[in-house]
């Protein structure tokens, strides 16, 4: 009697909270009457379950995410309190799942169906028969599993992290527990009766292998977030804390972690990481199973750090290691046979109690499922088997070669990270370093797929795919049943489908008459067959067209086309305006009025939006009649009229079509263009959803505007200004997008790119239009002009850039200046991706850099990241010539035989290295103009093609204001000095002479001390000796004369018109003038021998002796203009004279 | 030495040690005066006062003990402490060691994600009141996203590179 009371007490106040509840308007009071109810029924009346389930899940239509919250909370406490509640709210569960308004929600319905999933599998196995209503809520539940583990690629952070949880407890949750597992009271496999036709036990844990190996997978993503990486890690290190096999697998993916951590972390992220790892890989040492894994655990500990004695704490107490070394010792067979059985033996008892008759099936399944096991070994062995390969190669000998190539790729300063991780290496030399050095090799070897480890595996790869899903879902149905059966009524079905399932209904549904709940018309309603969609379609267009002729009965019209949205369906709906937008682009022009209610049937569609949260296709024909047909500040309203009411995701969509439907639309009429930034303000002004908003705005800022207009750009800027974190959403809304290019690769190729920055418009197959250079601009709009604000967007344009086509990639590089110049030198952002350059990009980037130095020198970082990509990952030259003032003397020098690209290039050096365009004001370049032309006639004629140094240095020669008359005295000064000769010396020379004919002394004077020099012996030097007298004549008889004989000859025979000449300037010489020549060159000039008379005398030009001869020897003296040349006869007694400038 | 689950300027908070014992500054710094873990506030002012009265009024100990003692009756140790947070906050490293070793060494139950993030704060009074505002101004962006989990990654790197400091910070789950 008196429990009857409390029971009625309890009911009664379970019905005055919820239908308090139910007409607050306060949230947290709401919330808090549902706790309380949650309370009072579970805890106090669990009979009273039955009664309110339906009341209180019918709050999960509740427009606000904490009382859906509230709601699965309580689902989740039904169902642990009651199994039979299961089978009732898992479509519900399924519903909240699909929230698509709040992501907590889906979060929080993750980690509720995780328990429910393991509740339900308990519940199952310990039922006596499984009913339908069990096998159908099962297999939702399988549905919704496979939903979630396909989440783990999920846009947000949070559903990912849940997403892998919920993936730990399958794994969990499918495994048989083994003996070293931690205690955990958890029901598992172990639970299942092999009878259980629904979910077998073989599978399930074959499932838990493919979900294993999927969260390997991503564990070992490049992409990964920091914390869905500790995460991961940490449900990585619990699964092989709890199930030991898994702990080689574990280890070898921290291992590969640990070695090729995500590019994408920032420094303190790094840092929390590898304190992470670290914690997990203590927790793994402790753990007695991973015994023979010791080794790699504690070198990968000392690697991050981790101090002997922390080490040694960790380390299960010696008595443990040596029972377990003891038993590793016995024969492996045996033990794998042993362990499994006795588990089960121990376990039977406790909870199979009432299954006797599973036992011996059991066992036979232990025996069973060693298989996969051992494949997977095989899979994740990779690592091992490369290394003991490179183990047994590590010889001293091999060590040292690759220290010594792999030298050059060393920065000159070590690395930040690196001072601060590095520990020195205690044991070098011994084996167990070897091994582990092996080991990390590996680990890169195999990440990189390269080893006989990758070949091993490879070649016996088990597929894990999604065939295995398939497998499951076969199996599910029982044997023999999937014969098609004639039925009466409907012809041939599957016995899969004549079993018929119990449909399971979402509770709470039938009490929603006093609550809001939002029309879900996807549950009640069916896509129409494809000929009767079109059909419908063509005459609802019919009629719309016809009434337009009607014109002033529009209004009457109006109504039919309302009614088609409400009552014939959406679809019926969406058809009018596929046909009408597809008319729209031909014919129809704004302001018709027909056109108009099409337009607004398909508004009224927008109501129902929120059916299809990715139907792009519909949101286009929607935006493509909008902006077709309506002013564009009037559709910009109305887009943001709907959006508060409206799921922010299709808003966005229907934005961002505005302008980007056809290219040719954003050419229809300047009308249009406020479109973008009126849609951003009006986000801006709705606080309901910014996020939301803002993301749709500016989408539709993004491409509702022409190139080139700045005005959308300054609005998302404007309307993103208020509030910083609107800027952020508006920003991740667009790397998200990029991201997701990079990850879904080329395939996608223009379509891809396109959603590059709205993620959420799958664009429709058959939609995608030609990359024409107007559309790349548009898409590129908004990012760019949300560069300068957050900089950090600069990474994904790096990788998209990489996926996209050559047509884009130059749409990019020139539309990229003005962002580049906003975000200026010093932005870390630039720095870093400059210092991160992808493969690929190098183009981008050197565009980047040239655009940051043009006119301004370089600063020291963005030199000092330049440099660094040059010599350790890229040598493309093409970065360092805007950073070529930056850089120091040497290292130009050593640049300049790699610049053999085109002249416009070589010139574009000079400029920059000489300062020609820059501001003379702060400029300052590591080399003078005199070192530069020396440097290049330096430059080892092996490393570049000749012709290309001739170009260059022809280029100097072209800048007269710098390459003045003494600069290049200068130069040929210092060339001359040179041994052996540069090849292009006398080119030089000869050029030098060509543009300032003052240089004509020097010039003598150079020949002459390469007379002296021996320069016959130079072939090269020679020629261009020998060509450069024949310019100079009559200067250069002088230095001719100086030659011995044999050169002499020499020269003779390649200018024959030299000896006439010289025997004419000889002849003219005195007696005394004479005799100082050498009788065999004397004899080889005239024919004769030095005692005998000319026969023909040609007068001397004006003799001019010389008081004293001169020593023999030429004081190569630098006087660059002497005004007493040329020497000509004058000098000519002493022919060893000095030419004295 | 306090980890907290947000701050008092209208956030849920609480604060924690997380050692063995609860530390507080003696006469000379290997001087600890040490209390168990369960010792009252109002205990540790008396016998403060008592020790010595001027010292610890100086070192301002005895008014953050006063002030304490009217929050709640006395010191908490975090591994005791059965309530979940969403954000756990600490202020050395070694701390965050401390409760990070804590959640390894539990079972995650229902997986409901905490982040544990670490900001240095020297242990003296002027930058703890420096880290106090930037704890503060943190949990403020902390709270006022919409989406932690979506966001905390974002709000730390800004946090950081703002307030020059490093932060360590990873996901536990209750």
């Amino acid at each position: 009697m008196a429990a009857m009371e409390v029971g009625n007490d309890v009911q009664e106040q379970c019905v005055e909270l919820l239908n308090e509840a139910a007409l607050l308007t306060d949230d947290v009071k709401k919330v808090a009457n549902l706790k309380k109810v949650q309370e009072l029924i579970i805890h106090q009346d669990p009979a009273l379950l039955d009664n309110f389930l339906d009341e209180v899940v019918a709050f999960q239509s509740d427009t606000n995410a904490e009382v859906r919250r509230a709601v699965l909370g309580f689902i989740e406490e039904a169902c642990r309190k009651d199994h039979e509640m299961v089978p009732k709210v898992v479509a519900n569960l399924s519903l909240l799942l699909q929230d698509s308004f709040s992501v907590a929600v889906v979060k929080r319905t993750i980690q509720a169906i995780g328990n429910i999933y393991k509740i339900t599998l308990q519940w199952l196995s310990q039922a006596r028969s499984v009913t339908d209503l069990m096998d159908s809520a099962w297999s939702m539940l399988g549905q919704m599993k496979r939903q979630i583990i396909s989440y783990v690629d999920h846009d947000n952070d949070g559903v990912r992290t849940m997403a892998v949880k919920f993936m730990e407890m399958v794994v969990l949750l499918q495994t048989y527990s083994e003996p070293g597992s931690l205690k955990r009271q958890e029901f598992c496999l172990d639970g299942v009766p092999m009878t259980l036709k629904i979910a077998r036990p073989r599978k399930l844990e074959e499932e838990a292998r493919t979900v294993f190996a999927e969260m390997i997978k991503f564990h070992g993503s490049p992409h990964i977030s920091s914390v869905n990486l500790m995460a991961c890690m940490g449900s990585l290190t619990l699964i092989a804390r709890c199930r030991p096999s898994f702990i080689g697998q574990v280890i070898s993916a921290l291992e590969s972690l640990h070695a090729n951590l995500p590019p994408t972390l920032s420094k303190s992220q790094v840092n929390s990481v590898r304190k992470h790892m670290k914690m997990q890989l203590l927790n793994l040492l402790k753990h007695p199973a991973s015994y023979d894994s010791h080794r790699n655990i504690c070198t990968l500990l000392t690697d991050l750090g981790a101090s002997q004695s922390e080490v040694a704490r960790a380390m299960p107490p010696a008595e443990e290691l040596r029972k377990r070394q003891r038993r590793t010792e016995e024969p492996p067979g045996a033990a794998d046979d042993d362990t499994p059985g006795t588990k089960r033996q121990k376990f039977v008892p406790e909870d199979d109690d009432d299954d006797d008759e599973e036992v011996p099936a059991g066992r036979v399944a232990s025996g069973a499922r060693l298989a996969p096991v051992d494949k997977m070994k095989h899979k994740l062995n990779a690592i091992d088997i490369t290394e003991t390969w490179a183990a047994e190669r590590l010889t001293p000998q091999l060590a040292a070669d690759l220290v010594l190539v792999s030298m050059q790729h060393l920065p000159d300063a070590p690395p930040a990270l690196f001072s601060n991780t590095f520990t020195p290496i205690s044991a070098a030399g011994t084996r167990s370093q070897i091994q582990h050095v092996a080991r990390l090799l590996a680990a890169q070897l195999t990440k990189a797929g390269l080893g006989p480890g990758v070949e091993a595996t490879r070649n016996q790869g088990i597929q894990m795919t999604d065939h295995d899903w398939e497998m499951e879902d076969e199996e599910e149905a029982p044997a023999g049943s999937r014969r098609p059966i004639a039925t009466v009524l409907s012809g041939t079905v599957t016995g899969r489908e004549a079993k018929k399932k119990v449909a399971l209904l979402p509770s709470g549904q039938m009490h929603k008459k006093h609550m809001a709940k939002p029309l879900r018309l996807t549950e009640i309603t069916r896509p129409l067959p494809k000929d009767e969609l079109e059909k419908s379609m063509t005459a609802a267009l019919d009629r719309l067209l016809a009434a337009e002729k009607a014109g002033p009965r529009r209004g009457t019209v109006l109504r039919p086309s309302q009614t088609a949205g409400h009552d014939v369906g959406p679809l019926h709906t969406a058809a009018v305006g596929q046909d009408a937008g597809s008319h729209s682009g031909g014919h129809a022009r704004p302001g018709r009025p027909g056109v108009q209610l099409a337009v607004r049937g398909v508004l009224q569609l927008g109501g129902l939006q929120q059916l299809w949260p990715g139907d792009a296709q519909h949101s286009q024909l929607r935006a493509d009649l909008l902006h077709a047909h309506l002013g564009a500040d009037g559709a910009a309203r109305l887009q943001g009229r709907r959006n508060p009411a409206d799921s922010s995701v299709p808003g966005g969509a229907g934005g961002s079509r505005l302008g980007r439907g056809h290219p040719e639309g954003v050419q229809l009429g300047p009308g249009h263009l406020p479109a973008g930034p009126a849609a951003v303000w009006a986000a801006a002004e709705r606080p309901a959803r910014p996020a939301g908003q803002l993301r749709a705005g500016a989408a539709a800022a993004g491409h509702g505007s022409r190139p080139g207009d700045p005005r959308p750009g300054a609005g998302a800027g404007a309307a993103a200004a208020p509030e910083q974190r609107h800027a952020g959403h508006a920003g991740r809304t667009a790397r998200r997008g990029a991201a997701q290019v990079a990850r879904r690769g080329d395939a996608a190729g223009a379509a891809g790119h396109r959603s590059a920055e709205f993620p959420h418009l799958t664009v429709p197959e058959g939609v995608t239009r030609e990359w024409t250079d107007e559309l790349a601009k548009l898409c590129l709009h908004l990012y760019l002009a949300l560069l300068p604000r957050r900089e950090s967007l600069i990474h994904e344009l790096a990788h998209v850039y990489v996926l996209t086509t050559a047509d884009v990639k130059r749409t990019i590089l020139r539309v990229l200046e003005a962002p580049i110049r906003g975000m200026g030198m010093e932005s870390p952002e630039l720095l870093t991706l400059v210092e991160t350059c992808p493969k690929g990009a190098e183009t981008l980037i050197t565009r980047v850099i040239h655009i940051l130095t043009d006119k301004t020198p370089p600063s020291v970082e963005l030199v000092d990241r330049v440099r660094d990509l040059y010599q350790k990952r890229v040598s493309d030259v093409r970065f360092l010539i805007p950073v070529l003032n930056g850089l120091n003397k040497s290292e130009v020098i050593a640049a300049l035989p790699k610049i053999r690209l085109n002249p416009v290039v070589v010139k574009e050096v000079f400029n920059r290295l000489l300062g020609i365009h820059a501001d003379t004001g702060n400029f300052s370049s590591p080399l003078t103009p005199v070192e530069l032309l020396v440097a290049l006639h330096n430059i080892d004629p092996a490393k570049c093609d000749m012709k290309t140094i001739i170009k260059a240095t022809s280029l100097c020669f072209a800048e007269k204001q710098v390459y003045t008359q003494e600069v290049l005295a200068v130069v040929l000064q210092q060339l001359m000095e040179q041994d052996p000769l540069p090849v292009l010396l006398m080119r030089t020379v000869i050029q030098s002479l060509a543009l300032y004919n003052r240089l004509i002394g020097l010039v003598m004077n150079i020949l002459t001390r390469l007379a002296s020099r021996q320069v016959w012996t130079e072939k090269k030097v020679w020629e261009g000796f020998i060509k450069c007298c024949q310019r100079t004549k009559p200067s250069s008889y002088q230095v001719l004369l100086q030659l011995p004989v044999d050169p002499l000859r020499e020269v003779f025979d390649t200018a024959p018109e030299l000896r006439a000449q010289l025997r004419d300037y000889v002849n003219g010489f005195t007696a005394s003038q004479r005799e100082h020549l050498p009788a065999d060159v004397f004899e080889l000039i005239t024919g004769r021998k030095p005692g005998e008379e000319p026969q023909r005398v040609s007068p001397p030009p004006a003799p001019e002796p010389a008081a004293e001869p001169p020593p023999r020897l030429p004081r190569a003296r630098n006087r660059k203009r002497s005004k007493r040349h040329p020497p000509s006869s004058g000098a000519a007694d002493a022919p060893m004279k000095a030419i004295d400038y | 030495m306090k980890s907290m689950g947000r701050s008092k300027k209208s956030f849920t908070v609480q604060s924690f040690g997380t050692g063995d014992k609860v530390k507080l500054p003696g006469s000379a710094p290997n001087k600890p005066n040490i209390y168990d873990f369960g010792t009252t506030y109002e205990h540790i002012y008396r016998d403060l006062q008592e020790k010595d009265r001027s010292l610890y009024t100086q070192n301002g100990l005895l008014h953050m003990l006063d002030r304490n003692r009217r929050i709640k009756p006395g010191p908490q140790r975090l591994q005791e402490c059965s309530d979940k947070f969403d954000v756990v906050i600490s202020c050395e490293e070694r701390v965050y060691d401390q409760i990070l070793e804590m959640f390894e060494s539990r079972e995650p139950v229902d997986n409901t994600p905490v982040h544990v993030i670490n900001i240095d704060i020297q242990d003296n009074h002027e930058e703890a009141t420096i880290g106090a505002f930037l704890i503060c101004d943190l949990c403020t962006q902390l709270e006022d996203s919409q989406d932690l989990e979506d966001d905390i990654d974002e709000l730390l790197q800004e946090f950081e590179s703002k307030a020059k400091r490093q932060v360590l910070h990873c996901v536990q789950f209750y």
